[in-house]
């Protein structure tokens, strides 16, 4: 059956667009390894230190991005002290405008509640010279004030000091780094999201509990989203991806039977 | 001291620069979207038993992982859930442990001098 | 200013969609800006977030230190003269050396021992027995000392089946991402960029 690409991609084009201008309002479930994640952060005492870490560019923004608007929105509702920093360069600008999309609504404060640190280059070993000391690794953070002298970061020598890691993930540096060095070497809570591209591979780490939970791709972000009760980009295109997946199927079962049918056509002659 | 408002027009001019930046690399890669849809049509058949698995795997992984498969059959996402942390972990689990010993006997040779490849220039 | 800057996206993610039709010299135009801008891009977030940081103001505030990785790092650049090109190896092989010296028991604990630790589970469940079966056999797949043929071809064969799932899942995602980036730029043309245009307002409740 040969049907030109053009109305495939224009298939695909509708798939996408009809569900966002006229939802269908499916119910988006969590997972378990994303559920996993939002109780390991529920469990977590009052003020505690959460570090994260956006190390993503903008090609993956539409699927990492939600993710991190979710987690900071159940940080600040936890009345956590958040550190957040990046290993990706565009990781800072975008850590930089999800807080301040997010902490305003929680009341919360630059120095006192929360602190960016920035981007770093170096990615595994920018993380080993974090376990030893973080403020001699960023000695400023992202506006060019002491790390030292922000309140947020009193007390924060190294990992010892923070009560969980969570990892944005684009590739490298990304999960494996933290994997290898925040949790093989310091034993450190982790958790990760990423990008549904990479996001099997870290099952095995999730399995074997190097990861504590895992958010995987715009789906992973929206069933956050949904347990955080803070619906954004994420939820709203999950009746296009549901559309979009059913097409592709559909595709596949097609071109498929035309397959069988042929071969089934020769093998009678 | 620079003045105020040549500052400005660089913090407006980089702002600028990284919306178009951000988005204009969106796009390229979002055509992709639409050639992983055409390839699945052309080139997706279960000519042999490995295809045929690969095949129905990411079928039931792909109507699994969105609401539309629990809205169909609330069996779906069990079953996508079951794949990844079965046999999933297990084929990811043995292609981790196969490049960590890849790589740790290529490490080893470099090291110790067997292996000079990297040294070798143009 | 802001609008200006929405068009301009818009109309580039246009340009560029238009090559789903067929190569076209507007697609050209606007692939060339966007290696045009990619590169300049790129150099500048360098210097800024890299070179500054990491080299320069440290090294004016008396961190003379950073002259042994300033050279190193000048040595790596020599690659690009044929004729002196083979400077760039010292620096090479320090990041090699030093890579591996650091990093090898670290990456050889979580990626094989802690991996092979967690698949020691107990035989008290389908799953589990399918696990650690899948494991085994996947990696007598990747055991290529030894011709697979008898009784080795065939667990390693079961190995493949074991890969082709994990495959078949990754390939599943791999149209998730796909879809959702394409969902992403949809969501900017239809609820940021469409309302700047009168007729289009209050699409999407927006």
């Amino acid at each position: 059956m040969n049907l030109d690409r053009r109305v495939i991609f224009l298939f695909i084009a509708l798939a996408v667009i009809l569900p966002l201008l006229r939802p269908l309002g499916l119910p988006v479930l969590p997972s378990k390894p994303v559920q996993k994640m939002y109780d390991v952060i529920e469990d977590l005492p009052d003020g505690s230190r959460v570090l994260l870490s956006f190390d993503y560019g903008s090609s993956t923004m539409p699927e990492l991005y939600p993710m991190s608007l979710a987690l900071l929105h159940h940080c600040f509702k936890r009345n956590f002290k958040v550190i957040t920093m990046a290993l990706w360069p565009e990781g800072a600008t975008f850590a930089e405008q999800a807080l301040k999309e997010v902490a305003e609504e929680y009341g919360k404060t630059y120095g006192e509640d929360y602190v960016h640190l920035g981007f770093k280059s170096g990615g595994l070993v920018v993380i080993s010279a974090m376990g030893e000391n973080i403020p001699e690794t960023f000695p400023q953070d992202y506006q060019g004030k002491m790390v030292k002298e922000i309140p947020v970061m009193n007390g924060v020598q190294n990992f010892q000091d923070i009560d969980l890691i969570f990892d944005l993930s684009a590739g490298d540096p990304g999960i494996p780094a933290w994997v290898m060095i925040a949790q093989g070497r310091h034993q450190k809570v982790l958790g990760g999201g990423c990008t549904a591209v990479s996001a099997p591979q870290y099952f095995a780490y999730l399995q074997s509990g190097q990861l504590v939970g895992l958010l995987g791709g715009m789906k992973g972000a929206a069933e956050y989203e949904v347990l955080v009760e803070k619906k954004g980009t994420a939820t709203a295109g999950m009746d296009a991806q549901s559309m979009a997946h059913s097409l592709i199927i559909l595709l596949i079962l097609l071109a498929n039977i035309a397959f069988f049918s042929q071969k089934m056509k020769k093998e009678k002659r | 001291m620079p003045d105020e408002d040549s500052v400005n027009c660089r913090r407006f001019l980089q702002i600028d620069l990284d919306m178009l930046k951000i988005r204009t690399q969106l796009d390229i890669v979002t055509l992709l979207a639409f050639f992983v849809a055409s390839a699945s049509y052309r080139a997706f058949r279960a000519r042999t038993p490995e295809a045929t698995l690969l095949l129905v795997a990411a079928t039931l992984v792909m109507i699994g992982r969105v609401p539309i498969g629990d809205f169909l059959y609330s069996g779906f996402p069990q079953v996508a859930d079951w794949i990844m942390d079965v046999p999933n972990t297990a084929g990811q689990r043995a292609i981790l442990i196969g490049i960590a010993l890849g790589t740790v006997s290529a490490s080893l040779r470099i090291i110790l001098g067997i292996e000079r490849v990297h040294l070798a220039g143009e | 200013m802001e609008i200006l800057g929405i068009w301009i996206a818009a109309l580039l993610t246009l340009a560029l969609y238009s090559f789903l039709y067929k190569d076209n010299p507007v697609y050209k135009i606007a692939e060339h800006i966007f290696v045009g801008i990619s590169a300049g891009y790129w150099l500048a977030r360098s210097y800024r977030d890299v070179v500054l940081p990491n080299f320069w103001n440290p090294l004016l505030e008396g961190n003379f230190l950073l002259i042994i990785p300033g050279i190193l790092g000048v040595m790596m650049l020599m690659r690009i003269l044929p004729k002196i090109g083979w400077i760039s190896r010292w620096s090479l092989s320090f990041i090699i050396g030093m890579t591996s010296g650091l990093f090898l028991i670290t990456y050889l604990q979580s990626n094989a021992v802690d991996q092979v630790r967690a698949t020691f589970l107990p035989l008290n469940s389908i799953n589990n027995v399918l696990l650690i079966f899948g494991v085994l056999t996947g990696l007598v797949y990747f055991f290529f000392s030894k011709e697979h043929k008898g009784v080795f071809g065939v667990t390693a064969k079961v190995g493949i089946y074991f890969l082709m799932v994990a495959f078949g899942a990754s390939f599943g995602y791999t149209v998730m991402a796909r879809i959702s980036l394409l969902i992403g730029r949809m969501q900017f043309l239809l609820f940021e960029w469409l309302p700047t245009i009168p007729l289009f307002r209050g699409l999407g409740g927006g």
